[in-house]
């Protein structure tokens, strides 16, 4: 039916507003105004600060301080508000206008009973008794309980309404004219953004259990509000948007390009040394808080270096050892094409089956207990038996968090004693129904090329090479996935270097890459390490190994440790209450204390991304603002690893950077508002207080150091590209994704060209500025490197 | 500052401890208005604990809070009435600490002043409370006037000779009180509206504040004896909360709207434990339900472990009614050996109650070897009945120095009415039979919702 085609096209228009929401277990970072990117960002400010009810900029008081302490640079202030025709803008005055101008939206009943629908239509196992008729799909079921509804006014009439989502949605918006529909269908889902993003999220979902079992899609969601508006008699609000005065906008650009000026001045002002031979070469994530712990390390000795994507291009879903079910560890921008096992090591079987049994009994123990605390009759009696034991727990994890995750892991580890486990990367089908594990020897293979082509690293292979992922550690913290690695989808990366070692260790790989031009020596022994971003710390695993490398590893042991102290004390001199001196004790405490709410600043403060070889930044303290990306401009003569690069690496950071920035100047309406009142929902996100909105975004704790005072400082994000100048070009020219972060100012690029050794900055309209400063090293021995 | 009430909370526990160790038993001491007897030190001690821990917490979870020393404030003055409150014996005294707690109380649930759905969880409390302290005002001018007593011991001591009809309608109003401030159904709104609050200030809400309705009752339990219509009648709303909390807990998406179901849940077993004459059982629940639900609320940020996979609730087979009849046998008859109530009184109840957590505890281990669910799991579930009963048993020793805290009530037609409809209920959702009941859940859910004005409808108003 042609009518019902406009309309889900109407729907599908309206729907682009909606950022999908991932449940809070894989921590995905997104823009909130991903459906505005294709527009000028300060129309993007404009339409999405009306259309969420935000601010998109920066607070009048937030940019005053910045002015202040000398982060906005006030020469820099003037020539902006100048170039913009303004001079009026630079006087701190100008912030203050239309701020007063906001009144607050009315109470929404609608808001209210969809909140409650939706937390118990989507809840994914909180709940006990669940919501009678979930498999029909969200409007069939809530349409089938309205008439019990006591808050519904007239409940009953949602059964005189089709059942079909379409069909209701086109009833009810009858008298609407057709040009009007979308913007109506707009106004409505973005009304709880959250929990539309959440059911977006849901509807296109594969090898979600819950996406089959209680199916929702935004026409569902729809149908339900256009009939609860029908019933209150509410027309969505027209959220007064919080005007920022335009003088905001010259504000962040002078505040962004105070620090992007400094940036390129130390770029340009450091001749690297000539790299000596390493003993090792350490890849680690491109994430921000890598560049800390490699700059302290590589002070420490012969130690090269690498950024790369923490996934290192093993595009896998893991199944962990005595899992049924793999997840995706790889940016959501992939589908995973392989799923790599997690199986016993050579030797440890029986090790691997007690383990296997003792997780069983840990679960079902958990499953018992929970099933005292539900039952109606058992759970009184179940208080007072085991009260005290509650108690005893709950003050040894607050007085000594650290002993009390030592006990208690230890107690589950005589239930379930460790067992040595190995990815098993081979193809291998475990039973007819199974999809078959595991990579073929080609794709093996094509896998490592393509991995080692893209970091620049194809000499010059040390005798050991760490693949080094990434992941947090917090308790008690619903955003404990978000200090885990975004390139692993918001998972731990320890998997996925663990799986890239052994493809690479494989001596079949090995001959095929030879064949292909990448010779690796014999001796060059690929180990896996994960760092622990909280603590520091770096764990390797079968260092065996490289046991004919005995004296050098050890040697990198000794330095990670050196470097992990120094990190660690780095880092904790910029968390509120940290103690740098007593630096390894007190990140031990955050990593377990169940009171933390900032056990680390994960990528607080990002602000760059730089591709270049570590050769160009080596010699700067970043303090852990940039992402560094490898990339060896000399090798990459076609320029397929830089589109790879600018293409994948450089969008997800984009889609972090945005997250951190509209979290920061909007917390309320952008991000998820503090942790000390959030309330975990459905076992996948968390709302505000009793009720809310699906709170999106990062926490007030973690982009501000106090309530009101911002840690994070939100700049758009700058990608600085060591690449001929007309490389970068032509693959602007050839991505849209990219003339859109660049010529839309989502994403601002400079170009270090090493052929010329001029700094190029890109204006929004392609064209290019010289910034080549005047004692800038045009870095010939960039070129010699 | 703050770390100093901190520091101050763990010594005042440490105090309360030592003295309880060495006064257990022994007469009260009375000072002015007060009276401490090992009641009130014993529910002191616990109180103090739940304080420091939730202190503790609270140094680190809150910090970077606009408002954090006045935060400290407010907790440690709520510390300080709830150990007022313990130990007043002048009712005026009782009556104007309550007032005080509850208007304390509601200021900590608007701890975000900026927040409109906080300032009015805040407001709905206060109201709620105001009545209940009218409530208490009327009751305990009853008991004064029936009595010719303002001292809480002298009420005590007199009520059984006093007017029976002033005696029992003071206690109604006291009991009316105590359903309040305990978050009883049909009052449960406000404490189902109360999340606004920041998580320490739940954790010591639910462990030492809701409380004070169960003690209250305790307190004037000679009085409650003195007519045990009225103490039916506590029994009853007890048994009803107890049972509509525990169901309303079944369907609750959210992590702590779930807690506070589970408080009302809690809190009605407690009255109606009161209600059975076993006050000394109440204040043993009451301290050991406080650990666990701190527990919980504090824990609360670990919610996302709680996500299950569809189809993961299933009902048990009929092969584990056995093992779980001799598992509630066993258990029941534990606990009944160790805690003495053998008579055909009200104890039976009790027995009744450690007989169901001890078959559902037997359920749990249906996918386990015949040997363990006929043998070892019966057997430690009969050895837990033991120490469940000489738990209980011991708290009445140690409280027996207050007078009317173990009374057990003649059984009635009431008694096993309650009982069957907790067994009959237990029974139905073990066998799944709720789940086909549209109208039942989307009443329950409606039932536990918190007030319109205090969810936050608009992500504008969000606390951040």
């Amino acid at each position: 039916m042609p009518e019902l085609a406009r309309l889900s096209a109407q729907i599908e228009i309206a729907a682009g507003h909606v950022t999908p929401y991932w449940p809070l277990r894989s921590f995905i970072a997104a823009n909130p105004l991903q459906g505005l990117e294709d527009q000028p960002f300060e129309h993007a400010a404009r339409a999405g600060g009306a259309l969420f009810g935000g601010r998109a900029y920066p607070p009048a008081a937030m940019l005053r301080a910045a002015l202040a302490d000398g982060r906005i640079d006030r020469a820099i202030l003037a020539e902006a508000a100048a170039r913009h025709g303004d001079h009026a803008a630079a006087d701190p005055a100008a912030l203050d206008a239309p701020e007063a101008a906001t009144r607050p939206a009315a109470p929404s009943a609608v808001n209210r009973a969809l909140i409650r629908w939706l937390a118990a239509f989507l809840d994914e196992g909180q709940a006990a008794w669940t919501m009678p008729g979930r498999e029909r799909g969200l409007w069939p079921a809530v349409r089938a309980l309205a008439r019990h509804d006591a808050e519904i006014p007239r409940g009953a009439e949602a059964e005189s309404l089709p059942e079909d989502a379409f069909r209701a949605v086109a009833e009810l918006v009858a008298d609407v004219p057709e040009e009007e529909r979308s913007a109506l269908f707009t106004r409505h889902l973005v009304a709880l953004a959250g929990w539309s993003g959440y059911v977006k999220w849901r509807a296109q979902a594969r090898g979600h259990d819950w996406a089959a079992a209680a199916p929702a899609t935004l026409a569902d969601l729809l149908a339900l509000r256009l009939f609860l508006a029908r019933q209150f008699d509410e027309t969505p609000a027209t959220t007064p948007a919080q005007v920022a005065p335009d003088a905001a906008a010259i504000w962040l650009e002078a505040w962004e390009e105070t620090w992007r000026r400094g940036l390129a001045a130390r770029l340009a002002g450091t001749a690297p040394g000539p790299a000596p031979r390493p003993e090792a070469q350490l890849v680690f994530c491109i994430d921000v808080r890598s560049e800390v712990l490699r700059r302290h390390l590589e002070r420490r000795g012969p130690w090269e270096t690498l950024g790369f994507a923490g996934f290192f291009g093993a595009a896998v879903a893991v199944q962990p050892f005595g899992e049924a079910s793999a997840y995706a560890s790889c940016p959501v921008l992939l589908q995973p094409r392989h799923a790599v096992p997690e199986v016993a090591a050579p030797g440890e079987e029986q090790a691997a089956a007690a383990r296997l049994t003792g997780l069983g009994r840990l679960k079902r123990a958990k499953a018992g207990l929970r099933a005292m605390k539900e039952s109606l009759a058992g759970a009184f009696g179940f208080v007072e038996a085991t009260g005290a034991a509650f108690g005893a727990g709950m003050v040894a994890r607050t007085v000594a968090p650290g002993g009390f995750a030592r006990l208690a892991g230890g107690l589950a580890e005589k239930v379930a004693p460790p067992a040595r486990t190995t990815p098993r990367i081979a193809l291998a089908c475990d039973d007819g129904s199974a999809a078959p594990t595991g990579l073929s020897p080609a794709e093996q293979a094509a896998t490592a090329e393509g991995a080692l082509r893209i970091m620049g690293l194809t000499a010059g292979f040390a005798p050991i090479v760490v693949l080094c992922g990434h992941g947090g550690q917090a308790v008690n913290n619903p955003f404990a996935a978000g200090l885990d690695c975004g390139a692993c989808g918001g998972n731990r990366g320890g998997p996925n270097a663990r799986i890239m070692a052994a493809i690479l260790n494989e001596p079949a790989v090995r001959s095929a890459l030879a064949a292909r031009g990448i010779a690796i020596p014999v001796e060059t022994v690929f180990l896996a390490a994960e760092h622990d971003t909280t603590t520091d710390t770096v764990t390797l695993w079968d260092t065996d190994r490289a046991a004919a490398h005995g004296a050098i590893l050890a040697r990198l042991q000794q330095d990670l440790a050196a470097a992990r102290a120094a990190a660690a004390a780095e880092r904790l001199s910029r968390l509120p209450g940290g103690a740098p001196t007593r630096a390894l004790a007190d990140v031990e405490r955050r990593a377990t204390d169940w009171a933390e709410t900032r056990p680390e600043w994960a990528l607080a403060r990002n602000a760059g991304f730089i591709v270049a070889d570590r050769g160009f930044t080596r010699a700067l303290d970043l303090e852990g603002r940039c992402f560094l990306h490898s990339y060896d401009w000399q090798a990459d003569t076609q320029g397929t690893a830089l589109e790879v690069i600018l293409t994948a690496p450089l969008v997800v950071a984009q889609w972090i950077n945005t997250q951190y920035y509209f979290s920061t100047v909007d917390n309320g309406v952008f991000g998820a508002g503090s942790k000390v009142t959030h309330n975990v929902v459905g076992g996948f996100g968390v709302m505000q207080g009793n009720a809310s909105d699906l709170m999106t975004g990062l926490p007030a704790q973690s982009v501000q150091s106090a309530d009101g005072v911002a840690y994070h400082e939100p700049l758009r994000l700058m990608a600085v590209v060591q690449a001929p100048l007309s490389r970068v070009e032509g693959l602007i020219a050839k991505h849209r994704i990219l003339q859109t972060l660049f010529g839309n100012g989502w994403v601002a690029l400079l170009v270090a060209d090493p052929e010329t050794g001029r700094f190029l900055r890109r204006n929004r309209d392609g064209s290019w500025r010289d910034e080549t400063q005047a004692p800038a090293a045009p870095a010939p021995a960039l070129i010699a490197a | 500052m703050a770390r100093l009430l901190s520091s101050a909370m763990w010594s005042a526990f440490g105090l309360f401890l030592l003295v309880l160790a060495f006064r257990a038993g022994a007469e009260p001491l009375a000072f002015g208005p007060f009276r401490l007897d090992s009641l009130a030190l014993f529910l002191g001690a616990a109180v103090t604990l739940v304080s420091a821990v939730v202190h503790h917490f609270a140094l680190r979870h809150m910090q970077g809070d606009a408002a954090y020393e006045s935060f400290f404030r407010r907790l440690s003055g709520l510390t300080a009435l709830v150990l007022l409150l313990l130990a007043a014996d002048s009712v005026l005294l009782f009556a104007g600490l309550w007032v005080a707690m509850g208007w304390l109380l509601a200021d900590a649930i608007g701890h975000v002043r900026s927040w409109p759905q906080a300032q009015a969880a805040a407001a709905l409390a206060r109201l709620w409370f105001l009545r209940g302290a009218a409530a208490l005002v009327v009751g305990l001018l009853l008991l004064a006037a029936a009595t010719g007593s303002l001292s809480i011991a002298g009420i005590v001591a007199a009520a059984g000779a006093a007017n029976p009809l002033l005696v029992g309608l003071g206690c109604a109003a006291l009991g009316l009180a105590a359903a309040i401030q305990c978050g009883l159904f049909p009052f449960q709104r406000w404490l189902l509206s109360s999340m606004t609050a920041p998580t320490p200030v739940s954790a010591f809400m639910h462990a030492g504040l809701v409380n004070a309705g169960g003690i209250l009752v305790a307190r004037f339990a000679p009085a409650f004896e003195a007519a045990p219509l009225v103490l039916l009648l506590v029994f009853a709303a007890g048994a009803a909360s107890a049972l509509f909390g525990q169901v309303a807990a079944l369907v609750q998406s959210d992590v702590k709207r779930g807690l506070a179901a589970s408080t009302t849940a809690q809190m009605g077993f407690m009255l109606m434990q009161c209600g059975l004459g076993f006050h000394a059982a109440a204040m043993t629940h009451l301290v050991l339900h406080g650990l666990y639900k701190a527990s919980l609320f504090l824990g609360a940020g670990s919610g996302l472990a709680a996500a299950r996979r569809p189809g993961s609730t299933g009902t048990p087979g009929a092969a584990a009614i056995g093992p779980a009849l001799f598992a509630a046998l066993l258990g029941g008859a534990g606990f009944a050996l160790a805690s003495g109530k053998l008579g055909a009184d009200t104890g039976a109840l009790l027995v009744l109650f450690a007989a169901l957590a001890a078959a559902q505890a037997s359920l749990a281990t249906s996918a386990a070897a015949p040997l363990v669910r006929w043998a070892a799991a019966p057997l430690l579930l009969g050895l837990g009945g033991v120490l469940y009963g000489a738990l209980i048993r011991g708290a009445e020793a140690l409280l027996a120095g207050t007078p009317g805290l173990v009374a057990p009530q003649p059984l009635t037609a009431l008694h096993w009415l309650a009982a069957g409809a907790f067994l009959a209920a237990w029974i139905a959702v073990q066998a799944g039979l709720h789940r086909r009941s549209a109208a039942l859940y989307v009443r329950v859910l409606g039932l536990s919702q918190p007030a319109a004005a205090a969810i936050t409808d608009r992500r504008e108003t969000a606390h951040a």
